[in-house]
């Protein structure tokens, strides 16, 4: 059972707004907002009118890649929503948003060491950690940060991102009718993927739900956040409640990444 | 200035690059480098080249661009400081960490961000600069308008790919490889899942995401023109007859841009030996427009055959006219080549009697790799090759 301290910690994406209620009845405080046509592989997203129109303690998402255009339109309204702060993958929007907000930075699979983050914490209020490392790895990283970061802890990790459409490269090719979501297997292997796209971008997500219960032993973490997109509420309460999940697994907490073949595992 | 930038897997390819016009190559070390299964270059070899670039009036760049777990980092700044000793002209980078230890040794090598940092925005570029980067290698999903604007609202240099294979993903966020197989993709172990074929739904109809390669030949002269730095081909891990051919095209068409004297018919004429010199189709991806169903493969590839590079030329005597030869492909009598190389115009020639290398005539050179000698008029240079002819600039005409 989580204890209250850690519960409120936990920051989770929020797929509709009567889910409010129900995670502030089991003690979660922190809801994160994706926001529409900036953000990317969420299941909703927000107005700035819709966002301003909640009065929680709030974080928005920004986590798509900005071209010029998309940028100049950003820099134009950012600064106009009420929220506490924002986590956001464009580096370029890290002297754009005023001070008065917390700056969170999000670069997706980045963020793998602690000289990295130190350097981005002289940016930046916090920083997401990537996904992909282990248990020892998080550790030790999070004995040397210099402020508290933000843990990816539950939910479908995202593995890639494609400025392509390829679902829609795909139907059309073969003619077909438009699904925006599916999943994939290799035809090798049992590797399986699930591949969403949205606003012309395409999003590959694990075909598990990640369980970061672990990390909930761990110090030094601002924020364990929970993307509970294409997730059941319920599901995520009882995993708040119990740290369990069906179909989930720990990600890479016991399994670490290589690179060279030569000379056996590094 | 306007920089012709070569990949260089080694260091005999660091030459071929150079000798076939490249004015800087860009190489991998034996660590810290996202090709981390390729052959790469060792402290030596990167002194070596960096001897031989430099005596060229040329540059060298050394990719420092993997995503550094802890444990990566040991050496790190001893090898910057080495890199630095020995004249690299600059690293490229993708992990801040690397570029506060840039500024914190005061390195003289420049700082410029690597494609895996995904700029593309001014406002990025901007922050990257204030950290001191000279150059940004911009995201491949820079349109014409992203890099324009980029160019006038920051005056960077900017690198620009023209040239090679592309990921599905942005650079840098695709872990599909760690997912597969463990292996790292931000550390250079990527598996290459993006070629994989899948399943999908039930459907019958295989999906894949393989996308197609990227060729700018007809994109270089506006890309010029919008303030475009360094051209940069890819493919650290291509042979030297790719390297050769792709260099000297963009080459050509880079000077050809600058002297006003590219022409319709040499733009066509640069595709069709560049495509035949490829295994994969390619196209302009992202900077006219995004990318549809026609930029990725999808089943029934029929990419041209590659054994078009006949020999390596090793030798030359102006006395007897006697041209020595490396075979790489089979060739006899009677075979309609083309030479090219430095300094030499793409030339046709028919192949009379062909000898080994102790002078006994031979039907047709089939060992690979095997000495071959022919008679020739024609004044080769030793690192010329031949190839098959199949492709004449006044079919364009």
């Amino acid at each position: 059972m989580l204890v209250q301290e850690k519960k409120t910690k936990i920051l989770v994406s929020i797929n509709n707004i009567e889910d409010i209620a129900e995670y502030k009845k089991v003690g979660v405080t922190t809801f994160l907002f994706a926001l529409k046509d900036y953000s990317v592989g969420y299941e909703n997203t927000y107005t700035i009118d819709e966002i301003n129109n909640i009065n929680e303690k709030k974080y928005v998402l920004i986590n798509r890649l900005l071209n010029t255009k998309e940028i100049e339109e950003l820099k134009s309204i950012i600064n106009t929503i009420k929220c506490d702060g924002f986590i956001f993958e464009d580096v370029g929007l890290i002297n754009n948003i005023n001070d008065t907000y917390e700056k969170i930075l999000f670069i997706n699979h980045f963020n793998t060491n602690s000289s990295t983050i130190n350097t981005w914490l002289t940016y930046c209020d916090s920083v997401v950690l990537s996904s992909e490392l282990t248990y020892d790895e998080y550790k030790t990283i999070l004995s040397k940060v210099n402020k508290s970061v933000v843990l990816n802890t539950f939910g479908y990790n995202q593995v890639m991102y494609s400025k392509r459409s390829l679902l829609t490269n795909y139907n059309e090719h073969f003619n077909q009718d438009k699904t925006y979501k599916n999943t994939i297997k290799d035809k090798n292997s049992e590797l399986r993927f699930k591949i969403l796209e949205q606003n012309g971008e395409t999003i590959v997500l694990s075909n598990s739900i990640f369980n970061g219960s672990r990390l909930f032993n761990l110090d030094n973490v601002k924020y364990y956040m929970f993307n509970t997109s294409y997730i059941n509420i319920d599901d995520v309460i009882n995993f708040i409640n119990t740290g369990n999940i069906d179909n989930s697994d720990e990600g890479f907490l016991d399994k670490p990444s290589f690179y060279k073949l030569k000379g056996g595992n590094k | 200035m306007v920089e012709l930038l070569s990949p260089a897997g080694d260091l005999e390819r660091l030459k071929f690059a150079f000798m076939y016009g490249a004015d800087a190559v860009y190489i991998g070390g034996q660590n810290y480098s996202l090709r981390a299964n390729a052959k790469n270059f060792s402290i030596d070899d990167i002194k070596e080249g960096v001897t031989f670039a430099h005596s060229l009036n040329k540059k060298v760049y050394v990719t420092v661009n993997i995503v550094f777990h802890e444990d990566d980092l040991e050496g790190i700044k001893e090898y910057l400081l080495k890199l630095d000793e020995i004249g690299v002209d600059a690293i490229i980078v993708s992990d801040i960490a690397i570029m506060k230890l840039h500024q914190d040794l005061g390195l003289k090598l420049e700082l410029h961000i690597s494609t895996q940092s995904s700029v593309l925005n001014h406002e990025a570029v901007k922050f990257y600069q204030s950290l001191g980067a000279k150059r940004i290698v911009l995201a491949r999903e820079a349109s014409r308008d992203d890099i324009k604007t980029i160019k006038d609202e920051t005056g960077a240099d900017l690198e620009c790919f023209v040239h090679g294979a592309m990921c599905t993903s942005t650079s840098g966020r695709c872990v599909l490889s760690n997912y597969a197989t463990l292996r790292d993709s931000n550390r250079g172990g990527c598996v290459q899942v993006c070629r994989f074929i899948f399943d999908i739904n039930s459907s019958d109809k295989p999906f894949s995401i393989t996308p197609k390669d990227l060729n700018m030949v007809v994109n270089v002269p506006e890309m010029i023109n919008i303030g475009v730095n360094s051209f940069k081909v890819e493919g650290r891990m291509r042979s030297i007859y790719y390297i050769a051919t792709v260099i000297k095209t963009y080459r050509e068409i880079i000077d050809k841009t600058l002297n006003n004297s590219l022409t319709d018919a040499y733009i066509k004429y640069y595709q069709a030996i560049l495509n035949r010199c490829a295994n994969r189709d390619s196209a302009p991806q992202f900077f006219n427009r995004k990318p549809t169903k026609d930029e990725q493969y999808y089943l029934g590839r029929q990419e041209e055959s590659n054994q078009d590079f006949l020999g390596l030329i090793l030798d030359y005597n102006k006395e007897t006219k006697e041209v020595t030869i490396e075979e790489r492909n089979f060739f006899t009598e009677g075979t309609v080549v083309e030479f090219f190389g430095p300094n030499l115009d793409t030339q046709e020639f028919t192949l009379g009697t062909i000898y080994d290398e102790n002078n006994n005539e031979v039907d047709a050179a089939r060992h690979p790799r095997g000495i071959y000698k022919f008679k020739c008029d024609i004044e080769l240079t030793p690192n010329s090759m031949m190839r098959l002819k199949n492709i004449d600039i006044r079919d364009f005409l």
